[in-house]
């Protein structure tokens, strides 16, 4: 066994699985990126996704220039293309992390890359929840924080989970583009290594690993987006 | 005299949409007394849950007063709008339960915890709050499905939920938007009764809003009749019921107490010489009226149709009546008739 994997993924074997271009390095890489700015992305878009149902003119606090703003800049960077993206924030990502290149240089694009197209989700996913569940939650006298996050989050809080599920996903998508500044991961082992190097072996475990990746991510979202879900009967 | 506990003064609602306005309610003047189980009807699209949403500020008026349990919620007739500070709302808006045609339960959160939810800015402890939730729900009889979901339970019983929620905050008002509507006519009248229930155990004010004439009938004291915006008719209910002349308004009662359309129904070949049409409770019977006509005053009398409707819980007779005599014993009779209890009206048939 270990003898035939040798022979047939020889680069793969040489690339090892520590040191700095070994395979848990890169498998840690990704996970580091995909964990981190999914954290500040989701937060960030988690937000703006929020205001943009509460702002709206059929929301609990209609407000159309709060609306417009926060439309405009989700809009904005949703329109940038991520590779474009890197270039575009790096004296920002400069700024705030004191390097333009490096894994944790790669969070900031990351996170603006990821942000907006959560904040749609997030946004489709609000407006999902029956405004007569918001009428009825006011006619008890409910505080605009227990609209927000008593309704609309908890109700829509399967929905959110599946989201949530398809956001992280794209998100593993960007990480292997991170690879250009130097964040290394999967992605970059597949094209630097592998690809590159005509070393296809590298290419194809890099892309399995990433493939396995995806699929634990969508089975766990999967089952939690059931488990949270009693709107129908079972 | 009771006090008014819900006052609206020429409340005016209007929508104004990109290519025009939508005037939803037109000037309307409503009270309603303290225990009053007060119906409003009419279509579809008649403005009623507009209406009836300005009481407790879900829907703002454009214009009028509004005033509720003697506190001023809103007030606007010079144009200068005057409105409850939005704390204060919160607070008051506790005092006036809401129940929805499609119940508006959180479906994430269990039976209970709907409940526990209302109670949520309550001065009750978490232990406290766990146990008036039981006891709502005892009341609506469904103390066993405490821990379920609300997707779990038949319409009826999400209903139910929905008045314990409504109920939580012990409110002087519940108002009822098409309750039930979606509602088979079981279920509906299950809920109609123990809206009854809770208004004679609790002495809560119950605004309904329906569209079906039956559920006024069997519960409401008073009822008013809304067409396009406009309030067209209020009033005790049987009052309404057999005096209205108002077409859209019998047109909600129905015929039974109509006497002209039912006399055109039955097409009689013969017509007598004089028709009248007797409403009466059962505490109105006394003597037996046809024949003491015929004793005293010589006059045949003849029932041409009867027909007994319930309204809330009591029979009320309508009779169609043909007179026939001469036109010096007929007066009489109708005198006769007239010094009694019941109801009399004197039918002229133009065609
Ligand atoms: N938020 C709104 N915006 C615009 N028009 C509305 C709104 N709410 C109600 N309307 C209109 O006002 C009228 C009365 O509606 P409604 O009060 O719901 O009637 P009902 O409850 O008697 O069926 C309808 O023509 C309806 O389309
Ligand atoms: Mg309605």
């Amino acid at each position: 066994m270990k003898e035939w994997f040798i022979t047939h993924f020889p680069n793969v074997v040489q690339l090892g699985w520590t040191g700095d271009t070994g395979w848990a390095n890169s498998i840690v890489q990704t996970l580091f990126m995909t964990f981190w700015s999914a954290i500040f992305g989701g937060i960030l878009g988690l937000i703006f996704g929020i205001a943009l149902v509460v702002f709206d003119d059929n929301g609990i606090l209609p407000n159309k220039i709060i609306f417009n703003i926060v439309d405009k800049i989700v809009s904005f960077f949703r329109a940038i293309p991520f590779i474009i993206l890197l270039a575009f924030i790096a004296p920002f990502t400069q700024f705030l992390v004191g390097t333009q290149i490096g894994t944790t240089a790669a969070l900031v694009p990351l996170a603006f890359g990821v942000f907006p197209f959560y904040a749609r989700q997030v946004q489709v996913a609000l407006e999902s929840v029956d405004s007569g569940k918001i009428e009825a939650a006011q006619s008890i006298g409910a505080t605009n924080w227990d609209l927000i996050f008593g309704v609309y989050v908890k109700e829509a809080r399967s929905e959110l989970v599946r989201v949530s599920t398809v956001t992280l996903i794209s998100l593993i998508g960007l990480t292997a583009m991170a690879g250009a500044i130097g964040a290394g991961g999967l992605g970059n082992t597949a094209i630097s290594y592998g690809y590159n190097r005509f070393a296809s072996d590298t290419t194809l475990v890099a892309t399995l690993l990433v493939v396995i990746l995806v699929i634990i991510i969508q089975l766990i979202g999967d089952f939690l987006a059931r488990k949270l879900n009693h709107s129908i009967k079972k | 005299m009771t006090e008014n506990i819900i006052e609206l003064d020429k409340v005016n609602v209007k929508f104004p949409l990109k290519d025009k306005t939508i005037h939803a309610v037109k000037d309307v003047s409503l009270s309603i007394k303290k225990g009053d189980i007060f119906g409003v009807v009419g279509y579809s699209g008649a403005g009623k849950s507009t209406l009836v949403r300005t009481i407790n500020l879900l829907q703002k008026p454009s214009s009028g007063i509004v005033k509720v349990l003697g506190k001023e919620f809103y007030k606007n007739v010079d144009g200068k709008e005057k409105n409850i500070s939005v704390g204060d709302l919160r607070k008051e808006r506790r005092n006036i339960g809401m129940i929805f045609q499609h119940f508006n339960l959180l479906n994430e959160r269990t039976v209970q915890d709907n409940i526990a939810f209302a109670l949520k800015h309550s001065k009750l402890k978490e232990k406290e709050i766990i146990n008036k939730s039981i006891e709502l729900l005892d009341l609506v009889g469904l103390k066993e499905f405490a821990k379920s979901y609300p997707a779990q339970l038949s319409g009826g019983q999400q209903q139910r939920v929905a008045i314990a929620r409504a109920l939580a905050n012990d409110p002087e008002i519940l108002i009822s938007d098409e309750a039930t509507s979606a509602l088979d006519p079981e279920n509906t009248n299950q809920i109609l009764d123990l809206l009854k229930k809770i208004n004679q155990k609790l002495g809560l004010t119950v605004v309904l809003i329906t569209h079906e004439m039956d559920a006024i009938k069997r519960i409401c004291n008073n009822v008013a009749i809304m067409d396009s915006g406009e309030l067209i008719e209020k009033g005790n209910i049987m009052d309404i019921f057999v005096h209205s002349t108002n077409p859209v308004t019998r047109k909600f009662i129905g015929n039974s107490f109509d006497a002209i359309s039912i006399l055109n129904s039955l097409n009689l070949s013969k017509k007598p010489d004089a028709i009248v049409q007797l409403t009466y409770t059962s505490d109105d019977i006394g003597s037996p009226i046809i024949v003491e006509l015929y004793k005293q005053f010589g006059v045949k009398a003849n029932i041409i149709y009867s027909n007994i409707e319930v309204l809330q819980d009591k029979p009320i007779g309508t009779n169609l009546i043909g007179i026939d005599g001469n036109q010096d014993s007929i007066k009489k009779a109708l005198n006769y008739l007239h010094e009694s209890n019941i109801k009399v009206t004197e039918i002229k048939e133009e065609q």
